[in-house]
């Protein structure tokens, strides 16, 4: 009986010593703040070092693409629907240039292109210079999107193209709808 | 005096026009020819792109660029290569594809002149060769009467010899 209790004690403190040990064991993640949401840095075409939670109580989409990706053209009108329906004060697009050998000016040239075609990319873009892509690509396609809740928190992932609120006639009915997404977040 | 004003005048406009003549002499490349072989290769196959500049004398590195992407509209990361130099302006690299769901490889060359490096073409969109499915042994003789997969005759192989061996350890 003697026995018994005292593996039933020594078990039981056990269980206390892990408990407490455990957490004093630093748990900091490099990539998530206090409250659990994602941090990555990045340069803005400005050359100014950004921040995601620079934005954080928005909802935020990023957008890994680059200049040499035709698919990555095409998801840049559907992102230019998406921004200037739901508004900057709801939803901010962060669109980060993955491959490092590009430049800020190609980045500008590639906006300007749009810009003379009347389709305006107004929101933000920045180069990636903290590896991005290494923590966030998929299966290594780009384009890649996120979409962030308002904490920062990661609330969806897609590789490929998706469209904003209608699958264009002769596209796979799978292909993702950013509305569908974005409205469960508002 | 007028005509030698005149004349002087007439001195002046030839020199300054001989002078912008002179600075505005660009060396303009004529855009290289682009041969890919085969013409439309396997996925995770070897292919061969050879780039032919008519003007070579003034190039000093060529790098080809390329990468391969998806029918879903996925294009993965760009590779960036030196080229091997054939001589007469000729120049080559082997590819390796390595997705094997690709649809499709794009390719442009950068290439580095006494002006700077020049691209070509100099923005998308990126000429393209599109890839054949990869044909693969199924393993089996399926709806053909092709010999079977090589996995098949290689465990008839062991069966046989596992067969011979007891037979002869019996005697």
């Amino acid at each position: 009986m003697n026995k018994s209790k005292g593996l039933i004690l020594i078990t039981f403190i056990s269980f206390i010593a892990i408990y407490s040990i455990s957490g004093c064991i630093d748990q900091t993640n490099d990539n998530v703040n206090d409250f659990g949401g994602e941090e990555f840095s990045f340069q803005g075409l400005d050359g100014l070092n950004k921040n995601l939670s620079d934005y954080r109580g928005k909802i935020v989409i990023l957008d890994m693409w680059a200049t040499w990706c035709s698919p990555c053209g095409y998801q840049m009108l559907e992102l230019e629907k998406v921004y200037h329906y739901y508004g900057k004060e709801i939803i901010e697009i962060i669109s980060i240039d993955i491959d490092q050998g590009e430049t800020i000016k190609m980045v500008q040239d590639y906006i300007d292109e749009f810009q003379k075609n009347g389709i305006n990319l107004d929101w933000i873009f920045g180069m990636d210079v903290e590896e991005i892509w290494e923590k966030y690509k998929i299966s290594g396609g780009i384009p890649t999107l996120y979409i962030f809740d308002e904490n920062g928190k990661i609330h969806y992932n897609h590789e490929g193209v998706s469209v904003f609120s209608e699958i264009p006639s002769g596209w796979p009915q799978n292909t993702v709808v950013l509305k569908e997404k974005i409205d469960e977040l508002i | 005096m007028r005509k030698s004003i005149v004349k002087m005048l007439i001195g002046i406009f030839f020199i300054f026009g001989l002078y912008l003549l002179i600075i505005n002499n660009v060396i303009a490349y004529s855009d290289p020819t682009i041969d890919v072989d085969p013409v439309e290769p396997e996925q995770l196959s070897t292919l061969t792109i050879t780039i032919t500049f008519d003007d070579y004398d003034d190039i000093q590195e060529v790098f080809l660029l390329y990468n391969e992407c998806t029918k879903n509209d996925i294009c993965f990361t760009r590779q960036n290569k030196s080229m091997t130099n054939l001589g007469d302006g000729k120049l080559e690299l082997n590819i390796n594809l390595e997705h094997d769901d690709a649809a499709y490889i794009q390719y442009w060359v950068e290439f580095k002149t006494n002006e700077g490096w020049q691209a070509f073409p100099e923005e998308p969109p990126y000429p393209k060769t599109y890839l054949k499915e990869k044909q693969t042994n199924g393993g089996s003789n399926g709806n053909n009467n092709d010999t079977p997969g090589f996995e098949l005759i290689g465990m008839m192989i062991s069966i046989i010899s596992i067969l011979i061996f007891v037979h002869l350890k019996k005697r």
